[in-house]
């Protein structure tokens, strides 16, 4: 394996309540001494429950990693409707949202003020970037505590170090969804329908890790995006890294705004969503903040088997197994 | 029977060809410009109380927007047209029709007598015919066939018809002879009543294989083409309405656009939360005009500019099998009032000043379609099984409300709300933490942690 590990710039403090997680198979720790003596250790790959057990601690032990999004949801909303926002609050459930799921959103309301004027394409941008800030600092302050430290600077510094990868990222979804639809459109309304998904499950199946990449490994937005889709083709202990992603499209669109509908108060256009509706959009967005903690741990755990470069991947002899699965 | 005769005879007696009796709400939206309102008309002003019903004893698929002569309002339901007296909600005639859409009926004058003109036939497809007779006698003066069913309903203005068929001709019609004065053969569909306004004739289609609307503008006298607006991919347009020398139309990309009505040079665009039903017209007086979508969102907007004035959501609009039926109703002026039916029965009054809800009533399961208005009453078209014309006065002892728009924000109570939903999602978030971190074995490993 060519994988190049990287020692860790800042030592970890090991907290009282580590959020740690366990694992489904595989129990062993990875080790390797570097040509200075020093050890670097790395914890075997978390299976999706597992992945999702550690998000859930991660988030509910650390009160800033709700505070922000939760802050982000109301201002986002209360800035949307004085611009004029008329629409039922049930899609704010994915204003949070891991893109492209988010990205739904984003069109969604800035489709709902400005119609279908090129306008409107350039407000979902800027709500974008504006999340991919967000998103790029919790994203600093998630693998802080991941790593069993609490949200510190240093977190925050490598969210930031962040950022130019999270808004390209966000720059790709946008442009192939933009692209995607009119392509589609030519292929008629059921196929329309099955490339639109095909973009959305297909962004978040590559480009989910690029924060994690870029927050742990600091190698720029391109290689992060590139060793973001390299980790998601590698094989997963537990439950694939697509299982996971059609878990979290599922859960994140078709569950979350079916819920969101029925709440009372929910399919109403108002500018002042009700406490359930409110309620069921925070819920909605702690789901979010659990499944990227869940990723970020998965992308911590494989992290090591990650090629520098493209590699063809074939079907393993019957009976072998992944290199994430022998560690 | 025989007074309310006489009294449209009288109301019908001062009119010389092509000029209505003043108190007539002769066709959709008022008149042949569909301002959705008329000055001359002291209507009745909200608060209202539902003074009669008129259910429609031969069918159950209700009326089309009724029109207004003297005492009696006429609408037409699918087995016959029928004249309601206004004061009772008392059928006072009935005239059969061999059936077809459902469509508005017009009031026209010729030869001294005030004619009702309306669409029959064209069931399946097959070519309509437009009928007028005499509204004090019901017999039937003419008939004109056209060339293919139509779903347009009539239009009147002075001395000529107007209606459209599925096949994109627009018939002018000489009310005091039946005869055709010329055609037009424009493209796609024509689905809603034509507008007339200084000299011109304005019509809407749409062509539904290539999903373009179009509007027309076309002389008065000699079915000219003066200018068009097409564009693809909107799929419809609603029906027009002219005013303070602009024609005004809603369309599918959620636009109301209004043109200068004599060049059909764009002036502005209003954007609407919803898509205008094709069905539908804006209404426009002093300077503003009144748009309502499909979603049940009515706004003001300045006639010169377009910008919004306010906006007033009606929640709980249940939607109807084909969308765009779902909001048949277009709004309709009545003092410092603008009144619109909804699609779940409800009829609501706004004020035309501050957007805010005046008075609202549910008339039950049914969409409500069109209004007019009569002398101190307002009468309003009911669809579906419960198909109905019902009327309302003005009730002394009711009550205005003052309701601002639910899409209004509302500082307090949108900081309070989610105040009270913050602290209970993150007390049990908090709640959720500690019991897993009691359930938790102290050997956790940190992920990712050096050793």
């Amino acid at each position: 394996m060519t994988a190049k590990k990287r020692r860790r710039r800042r030592p970890a403090t090991t907290r009282s309540e580590p959020a740690a997680i366990e694992t489904d198979d595989a129990t062993e720790v990875d080790e390797e001494t570097l040509e200075d003596g020093e050890v670097v250790e790395y914890p075997p790959v978390p299976g999706i429950i597992s992945a999702l057990r550690a998000g859930v601690v991660a988030v509910t032990t650390t009160p800033l990693l709700l505070a922000i999004p939760f802050l982000f949801v109301f201002l986002l909303w209360t800035i949307l409707v004085l611009l004029g926002l008329q629409v039922p609050p049930s899609g704010l459930v994915d204003a949070m949202g891991i893109p492209p799921i988010s990205t739904v959103f984003d069109f969604g309301v800035a489709q709902a003020i400005f119609g279908y004027a090129p306008s409107s394409l350039f407000v979902a941008f800027v709500i974008a970037v504006v999340r991919a800030v967000v998103l790029a600092i919790l994203a600093g302050l998630m693998i802080d505590v991941l790593e069993g430290s609490r949200p510190s600077m240093y977190g925050f510094l490598r969210g930031i170090r962040a950022i130019p990868t999270v808004v390209a990222v966000n720059f790709l979804i946008i442009t192939a969804t933009v692209f995607g639809t009119q392509l589609f459109v030519l292929l008629g309304p059921g196929l329309s329908l099955l490339g639109s998904l095909a973009v959305l499950i297909g962004g978040l199946y590559f480009l989910v890790f690029a924060p994690a990449s870029a927050v742990r490994e600091a190698r720029g937005v391109q290689e992060s995006i590139r060793r973001s889709g390299r980790a998601a083709r590698l094989r997963f202990p537990g439950g694939s890294h697509l299982i996971m992603v059609m878990v979290y499209f599922l859960v994140g669109l078709p569950l979350l705004l079916f819920a969101a509908g029925r709440v009372p108060g929910g399919s109403d256009a108002t500018a002042n969503p009700s406490v359930a509706v409110w309620a069921l959009v925070l819920v909605a967005t702690f789901v979010h903040m659990v499944f990227l903690a869940a990723f970020f741990a998965r992308f911590m755990g494989v992290e090591p088997e990650i090629p520098d470069k493209p590699v063809r991947r074939t079907r393993p002899a019957r009976g072998a197994q992944s290199p994430a699965r022998r560690r | 029977m025989l007074p309310l005769f006489l009294a449209c005879g009288v109301a019908a007696a001062g009119a010389t060809e092509g000029t209505l009796p003043a108190t007539v709400w002769s066709e959709f939206q008022g008149g042949p410009a569909h301002t959705g309102s008329v000055p001359s008309i002291t209507s009745a002003q909200p608060p209202y109380t539902r003074a009669w019903t008129f259910e429609e004893p031969d069918s159950d698929q209700g009326f089309a927007a009724p029109v207004i002569v003297g005492d009696v309002a006429v609408a037409l339901g699918s087995k016959a047209v029928y004249g309601v007296d206004l004061s009772s909600g008392r059928q006072t005639w009935r005239v059969a029709r061999t059936g077809g859409p459902i469509t508005e009926p017009a009031v026209a004058t010729a030869g001294g007598k005030t004619l009702v003109l309306y669409l029959d036939g064209g069931s399946n497809q097959e070519p309509s015919k437009l009928v007028a007779i005499d509204a004090a006698t019901q017999k039937e003066l003419w008939t004109f066939a056209l060339g293919a069913a139509s779903v347009s309903g009539v239009s009147v203005d002075g001395s000529s018809a107007f209606v459209g068929d599925t096949q994109g001709v627009l018939y002018a019609v000489d009310v005091s002879k039946g005869k055709q004065e010329w055609t037009f053969k424009g493209t796609g569909r024509i689905e809603a009543p034509p507008a007339i306004a200084g000299g011109l004739v304005y019509m809407g289609s749409r062509e539904l294989q290539q999903g373009n609307a179009t509007v027309r503008a076309l002389d008065e006298s000699t079915g000219t083409q003066k200018w068009m607006f097409a564009q693809q991919q909107l799929a419809s347009g609603s029906a027009i309405t002219v005013s303070d020398g602009r024609a005004i139309a809603g369309f599918t990309d959620r636009l109301a656009r209004a043109f200068d009505a004599a060049t059909g040079t764009g002036e502005w665009t209003a954007l609407m939360s919803n898509a205008l039903s094709p069905r539908g017209a804006p209404a426009a007086a002093a300077g503003a005009v009144y748009l309502a979508d499909l979603a049940g969102t009515v706004e003001r907007v300045s006639a010169d500019s377009g910008s919004r004035t306010w906006s007033y959501r009606f929640n709980g609009v249940r939607p109807l099998p084909i969308p765009y039926l779902d909001f048949w109703s277009s709004p309709v002026l009545t003092g410092s009032s603008v009144l619109i039916g909804l699609g779940d029965g409800r009829l609501g009054a706004l004020s035309s000043s501050t957007g805010h809800l005046q008075w609202e009533a549910d008339t039950g399961p049914g969409a409500l379609g069109g209004i007019a208005l009569g002398n101190g009453i307002v009468v309003v078209a009911k669809q579906g099984v419960n198909g109905a014309l019902i009327g309302f006065r003005h009730d002394a002892s009711g009550t205005l409300l003052d309701e601002a728009s639910p899409t209004e924000l509302d500082a307090g109570q949108l900081v309070g709300r989610f105040a009270v939903a913050l602290v209970l999602v993150l007390g049990a978030t908090a709640l959720a933490g500690l019991l897993i971190r009691r359930r938790d074995s102290t050997d956790d490993e940190p992920i990712g942690a050096e050793s």
